[in-house]
């Protein structure tokens, strides 16, 4: 599958996001053959080129504006995929807090494993946190900017799910490396359970907004709730392009 | 032998109280008391005007002793929302003698209710502390969990405190007819679709409160020897009463029978003392100067002038001192905290 980036002036498909688009980029460079037949434009908002693409309103994170560049590509295509943030969960959970772990019952799946020996935090209480902090308001207020642009089918996709081996976190921990050898690695089914609630809260403010959030295939999951090593990447908190195609391929259905 | 009164101090006449300016409340000298000492722990649980001793202690003194702290990740805001740090644990405001002891049976796992939770609009209240999760828990095993690890740090507070404050709130009570749980507030104000059949109501007499009391002092003892417990009754009044009578009537009885049981309770045990925050709160002399237009909440000069005499009488001179001067215009702020939970209030909303 290649996605054909500004191969026509008139693309239709407009990839906007963080770092988990980078793995829809890498669809291009490592595959040849071109199975979707519609033209992309991407908008990597990390990328050195769209650094500052969006304002603060009154300096607050939580209300932003995208500059001209950026509206400018927007108006011009009828579809935008969306990769907003998708690492918050990561944020909080990826390394475990030493000093104090934590842990909480997850309100979807009330009887994965809960650790004894840590904090218990209710589940509202984490959201709050996530919420409120650990990237999460930078994501939600992109999602809010997106969906003033009314006219366009918008699509929100969920980030990949966290993968259960500790010892892949720490082979690939890259700039985690030393605070996981120094703290740990948390556990597997905190940094899941974290994924699911940050899901929880991206795909209800979706809804508010009129997004559409599209979930991640079940094809994607090791014993439902882990991705599949297949999908790993060599970093520990992205996937790769295999991941990309696979879900952008069910999406357009071919 | 004499006149007896002429051999009196000046405070033991009423005319000295009126001679002298409202400020002078906070100089009551009470006959037993004793210092906190800088390294003592020092925890409390209540009724409503409980936070404000627990405010005090938290922002003057390095004494107070919070066991289920909040986590580091939570900020303040997001602490306050979930009730932490409101007490020396998240027990939410406890009102009768008879609920403080069973608080302290369940911390040694000697009572567990048998009605678990409630459910309401799919979430789970904990009967126990009603409103201490805003909306409830997500699931039972998530109420179940947090109530486990609850009474852990309740445990660990009634057996490490050198001291524990307690604010007699309520003689009128609710629980549950099977089992005899104590409820902070009647169960049908929290979920009107429970059966009323299984509650039961009650206003506990003079020897009622005291038992409960003693038995909790008892108790108390047992794991933690050397502890001393402070009482006040707090100058709250009822926000309801589930006597068909007045609500004056139920709440002068209520708080003259939590005073007479605090003074008894002081008589009769050596580690039990008193602090009248009740008496310089509803002072006649203030002429209600002490509460809000809703003569219910206390105006922060009331609390200010309440816990003045708490430090003069509890604290050593040494100790971080409340240098807060006490302003004597009628301050109209009303005291966030003491709003933040009351489930009591629920009562005022329900109705």
């Amino acid at each position: 599958m290649i996605l054909d980036f500004f191969s026509k002036e008139n693309y239709e498909v407009l990839l906007i996001g963080h770092s988990h688009l980078v793995a829809y980029e890498r669809i291009n460079s490592e595959k040849k053959k071109k199975i979707i037949k519609k033209n992309f434009c991407e908008i990597n908002l990390l990328d050195t080129k769209y650094k500052n693409s969006y304002l603060r309103v009154n300096n607050k994170i939580n209300d932003i504006k995208f500059d001209n560049k950026v509206k400018t590509k927007i108006k011009q295509c009828s579809i935008i995929l969306c990769f907003f943030g998708g690492n918050s969960f990561l944020s909080l959970g990826a390394i475990k807090y030493k000093k104090k772990p934590f842990d909480f019952v997850s309100s979807q799946f009330p009887n994965f494993p809960v650790n004894k020996k840590y904090h218990l935090l209710t589940e509202d209480l984490v959201e709050e946190l996530l919420t409120n902090d650990y990237g999460m308001p930078e994501t939600l207020a992109c999602l809010k900017a997106i969906s003033k642009f009314r006219n366009k089918k918008i699509f929100q996709f969920e980030s990949p799910p966290t993968i259960y081996s500790n010892k892949y976190m720490l082979k690939y921990g890259r700039n985690f490396k030393d605070f996981f050898l120094k703290n740990g690695v948390n556990d597997p089914f905190i940094r899941c359970k974290l994924w699911i609630l940050q899901s929880k809260i991206i795909k209800n403010f979706c809804e508010k907004n009129s997004i559409n959030y599209i979930k991640i295939p079940d094809i994607l999951f090791k014993k439902k709730y882990f991705l599949q090593k297949k999908y790993f990447s060599e970093d520990f908190a992205h996937a790769n392009s295999l991941m990309a195609e696979t879900i952008l391929t069910k999406f357009f259905k071919f | 032998m004499g006149n007896p009164y002429n051999k009196l101090p000046e405070y033991c006449f009423w005319k000295n109280l009126t001679n002298k300016s409202l400020e002078d409340l906070s100089n009551i000298k009470l006959k037993k008391n004793f210092k906190i000492k800088k390294n003592y722990k020092v925890s409390s649980a209540g009724s409503c005007f409980a936070k404000n001793i627990s405010k005090f202690l938290t922002n003057n003194t390095n004494n107070y002793y919070i066991t289920e702290k909040k986590h580091d990740l939570i900020s303040e805001n997001i602490s306050q929302k979930f009730n932490y740090e409101v007490y020396s644990a998240r027990y939410g405001n406890i009102y009768t003698t008879k609920q403080l002891y069973q608080l302290l049976l369940m911390s040694q796992k000697k009572f567990s209710p048998t009605e678990k939770y409630w459910i309401i609009n799919n979430r789970y209240i904990d009967p126990i502390r009603p409103i201490i999760q805003p909306n409830g828990f997500s699931s039972k095993q998530e109420l179940l969990l947090d109530r486990a690890q609850h009474l852990k740090y309740v445990y660990e507070m009634f057996k490490y405190s050198d001291v524990f404050i307690f604010t007699l709130g309520l003689s009128e009570l609710w629980s549950n007819i099977n089992d005899d749980t104590v409820y902070p507030v009647c169960p049908l104000v929290i979920n009107p679709k429970l059966k009323e059949k299984n509650y039961k109501f009650e206003n506990q007499n003079f020897y009622q409160i005291y038992e409960h009391m003693k038995k909790f002092f008892l108790s108390l003892k047992k794991i933690n020897k050397n502890i001393k417990i402070i009482l006040t009754v707090s100058p709250v009044p009822l926000v309801a009463t589930a006597e068909k009578r007045n609500v004056l009537i139920s709440n002068v009885y209520s708080k003259s029978v939590l005073r007479a049981a605090a003074e008894q309770l002081q008589n009769d045990f050596k580690d039990i003392y008193y602090f009248p925050s009740f008496e310089i709160i509803t002072s006649i002399t203030s002429k209600s100067l002490f509460y809000e237009n809703n003569f219910r909440n206390i105006t922060n000069l009331g609390v200010d002038l309440a816990m003045n005499c708490f430090q003069k009488n509890f604290l050593s001179d040494t100790d971080k001192c409340f240098t807060n001067t006490v302003d004597i215009k009628f301050n109209k702020t009303s005291n966030s905290l003491m709003e933040k939970i009351c489930e009591e209030k629920l009562l005022d909303i329900k109705i």
